[in-house]
């Protein structure tokens, strides 16, 4: 394969400038990421030691095995919200490798409000069981949670994707052979009880974990019955009475062995086989990243930029180099495993549609993972456009990458607008994975757009009223759209709402694409099934 | 992925090679309007066993110089590739303008100038910036397709240009060998 | 100690007036090697020598012991009497090795060893004095009766005293450094007019080479042989000769390919020339293993050219036709053995061929190559033998001698020993550098060398602008593996089923994103 020819003069001070930009953004996703993995206030951690109980990110580490990689699932979920007492949602999600195997962990801070659940919480906890589902992860779930976050009662309990689905996943998974373990730390109280009653195999821990439907208070209000917790749902009772539990561990280390026993025992992985070679190093130096994507993300720059250094050996077959140049589409490998990548260059026409869609045809066809690197304003607009049908042109390529069965994986590096996000499979396509950068942006249309058209239409309804808007009014309105819809673009936004899984650090992206091609992998990939294109 | 031609030198020649089935395993190649097919089996790193017509060769190859330094049959071999890296990326810009013989640079979108970075009579090389089209919430860089001479621009900046207009006129220059 | 041995003195050298039990090798690359090898053989300890480059070089790995004597450039380390000889006391031994080439041929380094109370092994300070002063070699040996070229005995440095002698030889005529050998300072002049800036040229590279710009004239040879007599001289008036080689082929005036026995002796003169040898070793009172060169005209009349003090590169073809190893025979020599052997005993059997590989490229005018070796293979098989000092990873630099390795083959007749040093150096792999391999394969392969028609000037006359012809198929398939590996992302990679590639999830140790 050819090796992309990078142009980037590392030297310019336009690439400095955009480093430096860059940079200041990188190190405030840092900042801003550490301060959540610290979890809940000291005052709650001390509380929460002085029960004998780990924090949740030492557990992790009893649980996986050494020296291996953690991708963690949007550490900065709820990030301003709920006056941000809800540090990632109050709950760790991520993929992590026990016994060699890749699982999926899902596991409360009990610092963060006793681990209720926030609806952030849930939203967190089934995005991470959706992963698991399409991935074929086993889950192992470490339970320590109060249940509901009561005051969002409304949010969280009755809807499809609320609490409810946590066990129908549960459900599903068991039933389609996906291992799900449940581990009791602390408590699992009312509809939490049902974590582990909804398991394969459930760990408790002796005085310290308890499973119950009603708690003492409860019981007492209902029946008027004094228990205590222990006695109600301790450990001793579930493994020895009630057998809701299966293994009884003497202390969260005892517990954390158990796991890793039970994972030892539930076989290899079938991993799905791709034509895989030797990994090797990007030809050009990724830490470049920083200085290719412009501070203004107006401008232009060449996406095969970015890909020169994600890429093994820097190297790019590409297809249909010279139609509908403004989408790069081609094969490359991460890590020794093939990818098709599609990215932008540009607004997306007629050929930069269909050249998608075919492309991906060719990597379903072969069964290559699909890497878009998203970085779209749109699809081009205009009655010229409109009469050649640029709209099903695009649908074509929104068909495509809908049906793609092969593992899909986004990353927002630049705009993310309008039917854009669709074409280049954004959150509602299903990528098993979509990140974005820093330098991210999301929304139905740019602010200034955006502003320009609700001006506009609010001038005309008042004018059919009969009312005079102001030009003063006029400005004030667009400026208020523009502050929302600037605020509601950023990466920040997006995370806190789960509509990605997390935001990475540009020279992190080669090493969590790879781990999540691997991660993929897990899962067969099927026989292609298209519907009907529109032609 | 096709036929594809690739060009590499040995002993100061330059040779065209036709690849015609690249395979992992059986490599056929038109060289010279010879077409050779082979047997290839790595065996390890810098080892390969070639099977060519029923005879068997032990290959010792490494990289060497951007190309490869090939052991075949007592005879020791430096091959270069020609076109390394190059027939991937040709354009550097978001937007080229593909002309066939025609010397107008239209606006392949609706949209405002927002620079010209030439003025008539200038000189430019092949690839060389004419004017940033702002459009779709993007600033789109048209660059020259060839070599030439600005003969007449049609727009100012801030001027709007639809799909088609010819924004600049150029007198291309001798074909400049890029392709 | 890498390895538990018998005691040395145990195992002594027989009626040696002098123990040698532990030795040190003052040299590095493949004649060390064959030195360290000898001296594990007889039971001495070995102590290799080596500058700050050759850290890791064979010689130094081979070794039992080895003692760093400065930076890369040879007058600070190879060349470095005081630090070898240091390095010597330091480490007990009781002798030297030289090898070839570095002090190899020093009479100052003999005499300091002595001084030292060390064993040289090689000839007395005065005796390699004598023939290290090739005028005075010259004289000693024609007042023996010894037939030397004609007209060269001249320290002369005016021009008109030069001009003079040279109309008194008759051109052409050789310019020579009298301190030297190996070609350097060489001249070749084939009337007046070239005389005078050949001298000035000889005498700026024989100053630049061996400190001395003392330069000789001689009648030049047209097509001559250059045949050589191996002599083996103990310290109580023993002389041997070991038969002859022939070393005709030569590049820029140093051999590449020798054999033995020569094409160009019957048994008679075979017979006349060794005996002249070693009255030429006893004329100058030599001792050890030494060599007696002569060139040897068509017309089968031989002229004595000089001694080479010292083992030479090319000594293993005479140990693969007498059986006889030359390098123990020198230790036990130096240590006061007599030779174990009659001139009788001595008996040449079959035909040997060395060709010596070169970090140096054919195709420009065997100009040194340098860099790192990435991959080397050497040959083997029955009667191949293969004395090298290299490895894969090597880095080959421009400070020492580029002689990389030597194939030394041996069969019952010439044509098998030619037909199997082909074979031989066509399982020669040496990748990452240019070496002379596929020009050396070429070589034996022509019909005048394989009928034996040689002389000094045969590669100016067969081989000159010599360009690789390989086979268009050949060149073709060299081609088609190019392409190959251009089409594979990292050159040649090994199918899956031999090795499973490591998942990132087991590589990428304890990653997480943002920390």
């Amino acid at each position: 394969m050819n090796r992309i020819e990078s142009r980037v003069n590392i030297r310019s001070k336009e690439f400095q400038e955009n480093k430096a930009h860059m940079e200041a953004l990188v190190a405030e996703l840092k900042e801003r990421v550490a301060r959540v993995k610290k979890g809940g206030p000291s005052h709650l951690h001390e509380a929460h030691k002085k029960r004998g109980k780990l924090f949740v990110r030492e557990r992790l580490k009893l649980l996986f095995d050494p020296d291996t990689p953690f991708l963690e699932l949007s550490p900065l979920a709820a990030w301003d919200m709920y006056n941000n007492e809800a540090p990632s949602a109050g709950i760790i999600t991520g993929v992590g490798v026990v016994r060699k195997r890749e699982v999926m962990v899902v596991a409360h801070d009990a610092t963060v409000k006793g681990g209720t659940y926030f609806p952030m919480t849930i939203k967190k906890h089934i995005r991470a069981q959706e992963i698991a589902m399409q991935n074929r992860l086993p889950c192992i779930y470490l339970v320590d949670s109060g249940g509901i976050f009561l005051p969002y009662q409304s949010e969280t309990f009755p809807d499809r994707d609320h609490f409810g689905r946590i066990f129908f996943n549960q459900a599903r998974m068991s039933a389609e052979g996906i291992p799900q373990i449940a581990v009791v730390l602390g408590s699992s109280t009312a509809g939490g009880a049902y974590q582990p009653a909804m398991s394969d195999e459930v760990v408790i821990v002796r005085k310290r974990g308890t499973i119950y439907i009603g708690g003492p208070p409860l019981v007492k209000a209902a029946t008027g019955e004094v228990v205590t917790d222990e006695e109600l749902g301790g450990a001793d009772v579930h493994a020895r009475i009630s057998g809701v539990a299966d293994h009884y561990a003497l202390d969260e280390p005892h517990a954390f062995e158990i796991t890793r026993n039970i994972v030892d025992n539930l076989g290899k992985a079938q991993k799905f086989e791709l034509d895989r070679c030797e990994p090797e190093d990007p030809h050009y130096d990724p830490e470049e990243l920083y200085g290719i994507v412009p501070k203004d993300i107006r401008k232009p720059f060449d996406i095969r930029e970015v890909i020169a250094r994600l890429v093994d050996g820097s190297r790019f077959q590409e297809f249909k180099a010279l139609y509908g140049q403004t989408l790069v589409c081609g094969f490359a490998r991460i890590m020794g495993y093939p990818v098709g990548i599609l990215a932008n260059n540009g607004v997306l026409f007629s050929e930069s549609s269909l050249k998608g869609a075919h492309f991906i045809e060719l990597c379903t066809q072969r069964k290559i993972p699909l890497v878009f690197l998203q970085n779209i304003t749109g699809f081009i607009v205009g009655k010229e456009y409109e009469h050649r049908g640029i709209a099903k042109d695009g649908a074509k390529l929104v068909h495509a990458v809908a049906n793609a069965q092969v593992p899909k994986f986004t990353v927002i590096i630049g705009g993310s607008y309008g039917a854009g996000n669709y074409g280049m499979c954004g959150r509602a396509y299903e990528p098993r994975l979509l990140w974005m950068w820093p330098s991210g942006r999301i929304g139905v249309m740019g602010g200034e757009q955006a502003a320009d058209v609700l001006v506009t239409v609010k001038k005309r309804s008042m004018e059919k009223k009969g009312i005079r808007v102001s030009d003063e009014e006029l400005h004030k309105l667009k400026e208020e759209i523009l502050a929302k819809y600037e605020q509601e673009a950023s990466p920040y936004y997006s995370t806190a709402r789960i509509w990605d899984d997390g935001i990475l650090d540009p020279l992190d992206t080669r090493n969590a694409l790879a781990l999540a091609i691997s991660m993929a992998l897990n899962a067969p990939i099927p026989d292609q099934q298209y519907g009907v294109f529109r032609m | 992925m096709g036929d594809m031609v690739k060009k590499y030198r040995y002993a100061g020649e330059d040779t065209p090679i036709e690849i015609r089935n690249p395979s992992p395993e059986t490599f056929t190649v038109t060289i010279e309007n010879h077409t050779l097919t082979a047997r290839i089996e790595p065996i390890s790193a810098q080892r390969l066993k070639l099977e060519h017509q029923g005879n068997i060769f032990t290959v010792y190859a490494i990289p060497k110089d951007g190309g490869y330094q090939i052991f075949l049959d007592g005879h020791v071999f430096t091959i270069l590739p020609r076109d390394s890296g190059k027939t991937g990326v040709k354009e550097a810009g978001p937007v080229r303008q593909e002309t066939f013989g025609d010397n107008l640079i239209e606006a392949p979108m609706p949209g405002r100038i927002l620079k010209l970075f030439v003025r008539e009579g200038q000189r430019v090389a092949a690839e060389e910036r004419l004017f940033i089209l702002e459009a779709m919430k993007m600033e789109n860089e048209v660059r020259a397709p060839r070599a030439g001479v600005i003969k007449k621009i049609h727009f100012g900046e801030n001027q709007l240009v639809s799909l088609g207009q010819t924004v600049i006129e150029m007198v291309f220059l001798e074909s400049d060998g890029d392709s | 100690m890498k390895r538990t041995r018998s005691s040395v003195t145990g195992r002594s050298l027989r009626g040696s007036t002098h123990r040698i039990e532990r030795l040190l090798i003052a040299n590095r690359g493949e004649i060390a090697r064959r030195v360290i090898q000898a001296c594990k053989e007889l039971g001495i300890e070995t102590v290799a020598v080596y500058s700050e480059v050759d850290r890791h070089a064979p010689h130094v790995l081979d070794a039992d012991r080895a003692v760093e004597i400065g930076p890369a450039p040879p007058t600070e380390s190879y060349l470095n009497m005081d630090r070898i000889i240091e390095a010597a006391k330091q480490t007990r031994c009781q002798a030297i090795h030289p090898g070839y080439g570095f002090l190899a041929e020093n009479a100052e380094f003999a005499r300091r060893c002595k001084a030292e109370g060390l064993i040289f092994i090689g000839p007395g300070p005065e005796a390699m004095a004598l023939v290290g002063d090739k005028l005075k070699a010259r004289q000693t040996v024609a007042t023996a009766g010894v037939p030397i070229i004609p007209g060269m005995e001249s320290r002369a440095t005016d021009a008109a005293a030069i001009q003079a002698i040279a109309d008194e030889i008759g051109f052409p005529i050789m310019i020579k450094a009298a301190a030297g050998g190996g070609g350097k300072g060489m001249r070749i002049v084939r009337d007046m007019q070239e005389l005078q800036p050949a001298l000035e040229a000889g005498r700026r590279e024989a100053q630049a080479a061996f400190g001395d710009d003392t330069v000789y004239l001689e009648k030049f040879i047209e097509r001559p042989r250059h045949v050589e007599v191996q002599v083996l001289a103990d310290q109580h008036g023993n002389v041997v000769h070991l038969f002859e080689r022939e070393c005709s082929i030569q590049r820029r005036h140093q051999k590449i390919i020798e054999e033995s026995p020569s094409l160009a002796l019957d048994d008679t003169l075979r017979q006349t020339m060794g005996l002249t040898a070693c009255r030429v070793m006893q004329a100058v009172g030599y001792t050890n293993a030494g060599t007696v060169e002569f060139l040897l005209d068509p017309d089968k009349n031989f002229y004595f050219l000089e001694v080479n003090a010292r083992i030479q590169v090319e000594h293993p073809v005479t140990e693969m036709v007498t059986g006889i190893d030359l390098v123990k025979q020198q230790i036990r020599i130096a240590a006061g053995e007599p030779l174990p052997f009659s001139q009788a005993q001595i008996q040449p059997k079959g035909h040997a061929i060395e060709c010596r590989i070169y970090a140096e490229d054919p195709e420009n005018q065997f100009l040194p190559s340098i860099g790192k070796l990435e991959y080397v293979q050497e040959p083997q098989g029955a009667g191949i033998r293969c004395d090298s000092g290299i490895y894969p990873g090597m880095e080959v630099t421009h400070y020492y001698d580029p002689i990389l390795a030597k194939v030394v083959v041996w069969d019952e007749h010439r044509e098998a020993a030619i037909a199997k040093m082909i074979h031989a150096l066509s399982q020669y792999v040496i990748l990452g550098i240019q070496t002379p391999i596929p020009f050396l394969i070429e070589l034996l392969s022509h019909s005048e060398f394989r009928k034996g028609n040689l002389h000094t000037h045969f590669l100016e006359e067969h081989f000159s602008g010599w360009k690789p012809k390989p086979g268009e198929t050949i060149r073709r398939l060299a081609f088609l593996v190019a392409a190959y590996l251009d089409s594979r992302p990292r050159g040649i990679a090994v199918p899956a089923e031999e090795h499973r590639i490591p998942t990132p999830w087991e590589t990428l140790g304890n990653w997480e994103m943002l920390v």
